[in-house]
């Protein structure tokens, strides 16, 4: 079998170049195991160390406690007793400003009650002008209201009593001419009766005078008459 | 005289309505004796009833004594010929104001005769309201004459002037 030489070349290559690296890395891997075991060393005597200083860390920190607190009681017992100095101090500070405040406050407040009064007296007295204008205005618009409203009920009143009147007049006139018409009828129906009556009476009368006043003759004359008459109206025919 | 003649002289002396009823009771009456009472005083028994001026007239028609059959036969014929004729003669209705005598019922058909005809009757009606004239019913026609039917158109004319005199 015949190798190709560029192939066996790069073969070469790449076996030489895994060689370097495998070298590389076991001298990296010598190195860190040594700095391994420095680490645990180490790690030992530390350990060691910090098993012996607790105690003495407690000691340390409570003698320190102990002069912490003396210097806080220390401080406290200070602290009241200028405490108690500032509390008289101020005590008496406070109620002289108290005092002076009062005075203040009162001569405000005399002031403002003053002013406030005024302002009331002032607002009492604008208020009762107000009120003085408001009920003579009131007064006035009362007067002037009442004023129209009589004079507009006395109007409708006049009105309606002239209407009235009006309706009253119109319809007594209309029974007046009415009656005055019926009034008429009757008379001219009376006066219609009595008319035929004395007409009748007087017709009787005449009848009956010529009745009685017509001779024989007479009576025999106007049946001639009237046969006459006939003739000549050809009522025969 | 014949029938004709007769009756024509009959119905010429009759004068009102009244008379011509007279006459035909007693024809009737005589025909119903049968001709057995022809008796004279029976007779004028009869004939009495009539008007005077027609007596005559029936006694010569009816004179005889007796009759015989033949005889009755012709005269009853004769009597029912003439009830015909005078059942069936004309009138005129004359209303008047008066009770008229005789001889103004005379005038007054005589006056019919002459002037409308000769054989019409007059129906004489009194009526005293008419005061005077008369009222004419002829061959259905109504006239008032009368003085009361010109009183009222007197009046109603003059209704005015009469009422104003009362005033």
């Amino acid at each position: 079998m015949i190798i190709d030489p560029i192939s066996l070349i790069f073969l070469t290559i790449a076996v030489t170049t895994l060689a370097v690296l495998l070298f590389f890395l076991t001298r990296a891997y010598t190195t860190v195991v040594q700095r391994l075991h420095h680490a645990e060393k180490a790690n030992t005597q530390l350990q060691n160390q910090l098993s012996e200083k607790p105690i003495k860390l407690l000691e340390q920190a409570h003698e320190q406690m102990q002069e912490i607190i003396d210097q806080a009681n220390k401080k406290a017992a200070e602290i009241l007793a200028n405490s108690k100095s500032y509390e008289d101090n101020s005590s008496r500070v406070l109620k002289d400003k108290l005092g002076e405040l009062e005075k203040q406050q009162s001569m405000v407040f005399a002031k403002a009650s003053d002013d406030m009064k005024i302002a009331y007296q002032n607002l009492m007295t604008q208020i009762q002008e107000q009120d003085i204008d408001t009920l003579k205005t009131m007064t006035k618009d009362i007067e002037s209201d009442v004023v129209a409203d009589f004079k507009e009920f006395r109007d409708e009143l006049e009105k309606e009593t002239i209407n009235s009147e009006k309706v009253v007049k119109e319809k007594i006139d209309e029974e007046y001419l009415t009656m005055e018409k019926d009034l008429n009828e009757y008379k001219q129906k009376k006066y219609q009766k009595i008319d035929d009556d004395i007409y009748k009476i007087l017709y009787r009368v005449s009848e009956m005078v010529l009745n009685e006043g017509i001779s024989y003759d007479k009576q025999k004359a106007l049946v001639l008459d009237a046969l006459e008459t006939a003739k000549k109206e050809q009522v025969f025919k | 005289m014949n029938d004709s003649a007769l009756f024509d002289k009959i119905m010429a002396t009759l004068r009102t309505t009244v008379e011509c009823s007279q006459v035909i009771a007693c024809l009737a009456e005589f025909a119903a004796t049968s001709f057995s009472s022809t008796t004279s005083p029976q007779r004028e028994q009869i004939f009495r009833k009539i008007p005077t001026q027609i007596a005559p007239l029936l006694n010569d028609m009816l004179s005889k004594a007796s009759y015989t059959a033949e005889e009755q036969i012709v005269v009853k014929r004769q009597i029912n010929d003439l009830l015909d004729k005078l059942r069936t003669y004309k009138s005129i209705k004359l209303t008047i104001a008066f009770r008229p005598n005789d001889e103004t019922i005379a005038f007054f058909s005589d006056w019919i005769k002459k002037n409308v005809k000769i054989d019409l009757l007059v129906d004489l009606q009194f009526d005293k309201s008419i005061v005077g004239g008369a009222q004419i019913i002829a061959g259905g026609v109504y006239k008032d004459y009368s003085v009361k039917k010109k009183l009222a158109d007197r009046f109603q004319i003059q209704k005015e002037e009469i009422l104003s005199l009362l005033d």
